[in-house]
């Protein structure tokens, strides 16, 4: 097992009280998987990979849990030991190309500057990696784009110079934090094919979040879904996209987009909206939104239980039908 | 042509910087010219002012006839192809050099500073020298006193001159240390926030909450007043406005996706404030500090003005003006050309961050070239 997470609470302590951002999350990732967190903006995704990396600044805290990366927990490790894990065995790719690179320096500059922190190279051999790096990621004559400051480059061109900062040392394991959104469609099939191409190169494994279930078909193995900082269901990919069991993510289904349903009048949606993590309802977070609700619904919080397949679900009327 | 400096470059029409060569060229022609046995002499002076007028003179000379012999034999179009040319830096400049005020005060500057360190040289008497006070007292502007004398029949211009040089150094030293000290000092406050910011930003609320002059007056009081003890003083009491604006502006930069992300490299604290925040964020020091060395040269003449700053037998434009103001209707000239030269200087430091506001801010692009 590359990376373990276990029971990890991490809360934002607002002046209106303490809201539970990521609430009681667990997941692993395998060497070579794949894994996706899937869910509606504001439900915690972000938060939850943030965390993994300790990342997370004031008001947020991360409470209790256990984040194993090769056997070490994380959240326990000092400043020191955890700065040589970040970007070396655990790189980062953010969601807005255009604000995750420093606009007064060149993508070059960067690029060297993360390679000095964790290579011994020596001058020369940086600046060759840096080439050789954007090369890798698909860049026409980078030798001249290492000169290149971010606002020269296309939004595309930006993401694969943010991804070429997150690989410069191969890392065991890549977070993925909504590589596509900020992109528009064509260019984010190049950074979807660029992803697939980089973990097969390098045999990596991957956290990928997203909230479009195209792109997490596209690359995931398993997926994880998350409502309101809490798990809702984990199974393998096929799993989710086939015989899906809890009401939440057969609606996420539902309200994707298909080419067969174009030709109907109406897209299904799922009602409502997400609720606010600080005035969570009773029972289950998606209880008011939910068709199938019942009573028990509305007074319990469901537990998260194994059922057949290796899969995960939390639902009181998922249970016996399994 | 290439022997001519500025030729060039006013063949290709960048008329300002070949104006300016030339301008720079003749000067440096003419002083040596008139004075080039000084020159020499204090070449072999142990005096370290005069020698280092007499080193910086030749090194003006060669630097300016280097540059435009290189500029000459250098083709234009290899220039432009240049990558490194497309950085923010260069569209700051260009946008600089659209301003024809900031430029112009730029340059005024520039040649302010050279005449200050050339001070000795050109000088044309000793600024402390007195003798025959009766007859040389009290003289108005001339040919042969430029600037008029004083009570004690000394030359103003050469005092100017002297002059110019202190309150120059005074002026720019003092600012570079108060800069230091506000950027780093705001942006350790700013980066680390939470208890550190807390603790740190009280202490400047409680400097600034301060009466700053009195202080200023103070220290001055307590300790002798040297040149070096007045920047000093000076850069020590003023850089707690600089800390609270940089770490406005670091507050703002840290939860920008960049930050982040080095966090996510794995880039330690100090390479994140060093490499990332300040950067970013020292396109408004710059700003201010240009208007700040105004205003430090004005706290030096006011200081001197005052009677506690520096001790009278040396010439600084504060002091000048004090000591002109017991006779300012025997002699208008003595508080008026020092007083003249400080209004120019801090007016052309005040143009000049005016203009490096207007390049450096990218929002003013916008509304000019979009």
């Amino acid at each position: 097992m590359l990376l373990e997470v276990t029971n990890l609470r991490t809360s934002f302590f607002l002046d209106n009280g303490e809201l539970k951002a990521v609430d009681d999350i667990s997941f692993s990732i395998e060497e070579k998987q794949t894994l996706a967190i899937v869910g509606e903006s504001g439900c915690g995704k972000t938060v939850a990979a943030m965390s993994i990396l300790n990342l997370v600044s004031l008001p947020g805290r991360i409470i209790s849990g256990r984040v194993n990366f090769e056997g070490a927990n994380l959240l326990e490790l000092n400043n020191d030991k955890l700065c040589d894990i970040r970007g070396r065995k655990i790189g980062m790719v953010f969601q807005e190309p255009a604000s995750s690179l420093n606009p007064v320096f060149t993508i070059g500059a960067q690029l060297r500057e993360t390679l000095v922190r964790h290579t011994q190279l020596n001058k020369h051999e940086i600046s060759a990696r840096a080439i050789k790096l954007l090369g890798d990621m698909d860049f026409k004559e980078p030798e001249n784009w290492v000169n290149a400051y971010p606002h020269q480059l296309s939004g595309g061109m930006k993401q694969r110079a943010a991804i070429a900062l997150a690989m410069c040392t191969q890392p065991k394991l890549l977070i993925a934090d909504e590589p596509t959104t900020a992109l528009d469609v064509t260019v984010q099939a190049e950074i979807l094919d660029l992803l697939k191409f980089l973990k097969e190169e390098h045999e990596m494994a991957m956290l990928l979040i997203s909230h479009d279930l195209g792109v997490v078909a596209e690359l995931a193995d398993r997926v994880t879904v998350m409502y309101a900082g809490k798990q809702f269901e984990n199974a393998s990919l096929e799993h989710i996209l086939t015989v899906a069991k809890h009401p939440y993510t057969q609606g996420l289904l539902k309200s994707m987009l298909h080419l067969d349903t174009i030709n109907n009048d109406f897209l299904e949606v799922i009602p409502g909206s997400v609720p606010d993590l600080l005035d969570l309802p009773k029972g289950c977070s998606f209880h008011p939104r939910c068709s199938l609700k019942e009573s028990i619904c509305q007074e319990h919080v469901p537990k998260i239980s194994l059922h057949k397949n290796n899969t995960l679900c939390a639902c009181h009327l998922v249970t016996n039908q399994y | 042509m290439a022997l001519i400096p500025g030729a060039n470059h006013l063949r290709d029409h960048r008329l300002k910087r070949g104006g300016g060569l030339l301008t720079l060229a003749l000067l440096l022609g003419l002083i040596f010219f008139f004075k080039h046995t000084k020159i020499m002499e204090f070449l072999n002076s142990k005096d370290i002012g005069s020698w280092s007028a007499a080193f910086i003179f030749i090194v003006l000379c060669v630097v300016t006839y280097t540059y435009s012999f290189v500029y000459a034999i250098k083709s234009r179009s290899k220039k432009d192809a240049d990558s490194r040319r497309n950085g923010a830096l260069h569209y700051a400049y260009k946008r600089f050099s659209a301003n024809s005020l900031a430029t112009f005060s730029a340059y005024l500057i520039v040649l302010m500073f050279i005449v200050a360190f050339l001070a000795p040289i050109i000088a044309p008497y000793d600024p402390h020298l007195i003798n025959d006070v009766i007859n040389t007292r009290y003289l108005s502007p001339s040919f042969t006193h430029l600037f008029g004398t004083d009570s004690l029949g000394r030359d103003l211009f050469s005092r100017a001159l002297f002059g110019a040089r202190i309150s120059l150094s005074i002026g720019i030293l003092s600012v570079l240390i108060s800069m230091s000290l506000g950027t780093i000092y705001g942006a350790v406050a700013g980066y680390f926030g939470g208890v550190i910011d807390n603790i740190l930003m009280r202490f400047v609320d409680v400097i600034m909450a301060f009466p700053i002059f009195f202080l200023m007056l103070l220290l001055v009081g307590v300790f002798d007043a040297s040149i070096l003890m007045l920047i000093l003083i000076l850069g020590f009491t003023s850089w707690a406005g600089t800390a609270r604006y940089i770490r406005g502006e670091i507050l703002s930069l840290r939860e920008r996706e960049f930050i982040e992300s080095s966090r996510a490299i794995g880039l330690p604290a100090h390479l994140i404030i060093w490499h990332h925040l300040i950067p970013n964020a020292l396109s408004p020091v710059l700003v201010s500090a240009t208007l700040m060395v105004g205003g430090m040269i004005m706290a030096e003449a006011g200081l001197s003005f005052l009677g506690i700053g520096l001790r009278p037998p040396t010439p600084s434009w504060g002091n000048m003006i004090s000591e002109g103001q017991e006779a300012v209707f025997t002699g208008w000239w003595i508080a008026f050309f020092p007083g003249l030269l400080l209004t120019i200087t801090i007016l052309s430091f005040n143009l000049l961050a005016d203009g490096l506001r207007d390049a450096l801010d990218t929002k003013t692009l916008m509304r000019k070239y979009v």
